[in-house]
């Protein structure tokens, strides 16, 4: 067994591995930036959402055991790089995925409300429940949801919703 | 600047202050102050490691530079060691510290190294965000008349320590890049501070040398909390989690 001819299992068995949190597939979620075969070893390249992603040791553990398994023997390399992720690296399929299980569509313009696609909603902040996380509510329908978000944007409302927060932060929150 | 040592330094301080702040997740006063503060710490605790990656060092020397490394090769800025725990203090050193870390993270993005540009960069973005919400604080501290007198007090004690955070450890060279980096920081707090009656003179013209940990009573201390997770043979703690 070489790198090169284990490379199309071990892709697609990490292809498979799936987020600690959310059920989208660390490819999906754009984590997976790249496997490679590099000489007698595997190389993969893996981009965390945030540099203090609490998750990474699990991940590259899950990576690591699904290449393993695909490819047993085959000298693997993880590593870490320090790029900024942002949410349209999301995938077409994983932000489906996303909004069918209660996140604001990654990478669209403005948040709208996946429960009922709703662009009347309101930010509660830029920090929420894990640090790739922003929490908002949906005045259409009640309902609370998070949002994912990249370095130091946090995802932008419509406009009229966006200066009505800007009064609220400029008021004193 | 000799980079390791920025990195080594940096480092240092992201680390302690993120640790500092940690400490608003379970001492809850509002949720959203407990979600932010716990963010940005976990936020910092990440960038020191980050740095200490730049500067080289992997899983086993970063843990020995936390969890072995005598006092005496410690430089922390004042600022971070100091440990006033109540809300002013934390509101203005939280400010100062993403301030003068944006400024090191830019001078690092252009960079000749491709790794040190891409992390200083997603540092740079990750900051930002601490930044815009330590000043809204600022501004609601500095601004509200119930809150203004017991702010600038604080801010009276604080800023003093602050003024090493573009220092050189003795021995190192204090260089023109520091000295840019220091003139830079004040232009850009000088209005935000003045606005809050806060004295951005207090910061000191020129950067401050650092001192050694081993100078600094409360990093022993501090240090002292953070080893004594680190009982028993072999690593106690780890023995737990495994
Ligand atoms: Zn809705």
């Amino acid at each position: 067994m070489s790198a090169t001819t284990e490379l199309a299992a071990v892709r697609a068995a990490i292809g498979e591995v799936e987020d600690p949190e959310v059920p989208v597939t660390l490819v999906d979620l754009g984590v997976v930036r790249s496997v490679e075969a590099d000489g007698e070893q595997i190389s993969v390249v893996l981009r965390p959402t945030r540099l203090g992603c609490p998750a990474r040791d699990e991940m590259a553990r899950r990576v690591r055991e699904a290449a393993a398994s695909a490819a047993p023997g085959v000298p693997l390399d993880v590593r870490w790089e320090a790029s900024s992720w942002h949410t349209g690296d999301v995938t077409p399929r994983g932000s489906k995925v996303l909004v069918q299980i209660g996140y604001a569509a990654p990478g669209a313009g403005s948040v709208s409300c996946p429960f009922c696609d709703s662009a009347d909603v309101r930010s509660a902040g830029p920090f929420g429940g894990s640090v790739c996380k922003v929490p908002f509510s949906c005045r259409t329908c009640g309902s609370t949801f998070d949002a994912l978000k990249s370095g130091g944007t946090v995802p932008g409302l419509a406009p009229r919703n966006r200066a009505e927060a800007e009064d609220r932060v400029e008021g004193g929150q | 600047m000799n980079e390791p040592e920025i990195f080594l330094r940096y480092a240092e301080d992201q680390f302690l202050h993120g640790h500092l702040l940690s400490s608003w997740i379970v001492d809850y006063v509002d949720l959203e102050v407990s979600l932010a503060v716990g963010s940005i710490a976990q936020e910092e605790l990440a960038h020191a490691a980050t740095l200490l990656g730049l500067a080289g060092q992997d899983r086993t020397d970063r843990d020995r530079f936390v969890y072995e490394r005598p006092l005496s090769e410690w430089w922390p800025s004042r600022l971070v060691v100091a440990d006033d725990r109540d809300w002013p203090s934390t509101v203005l050193r939280g400010l100062l510290v993403a301030s003068a870390g944006m400024l090191l993270s830019r001078g690092l993005t252009e960079h000749s190294d491709e790794q040190v540009r891409q992390a200083t960069s997603t540092m740079l973005a990750e900051q930002e965000l601490h930044r815009t919400h330590w000043t809204s604080w600022v501004r609601l501290l500095g601004g509200d008349a119930r809150t203004r007198d017991d702010f600038g007090k604080r801010g009276a004690d604080l800023l003093p320590l602050a003024g090493d955070l573009f220092g050189a450890a003795p021995g190192m060279p204090a260089g023109p890049v520091r000295r840019r980096l220091h003139e830079s920081w004040l232009a850009e707090l000088g209005p935000l501070l003045a606005a809050a009656d806060l004295d951005v003179a207090l910061l000191g013209a020129a950067p401050r040398p650092r001192v050694a940990g081993s100078e600094q009573a409360q990093l022993g201390r501090t240090l002292g909390t953070v080893r004594s997770l680190r009982v028993g043979p072999d690593d106690g703690v780890r023995a737990v989690y495994r």
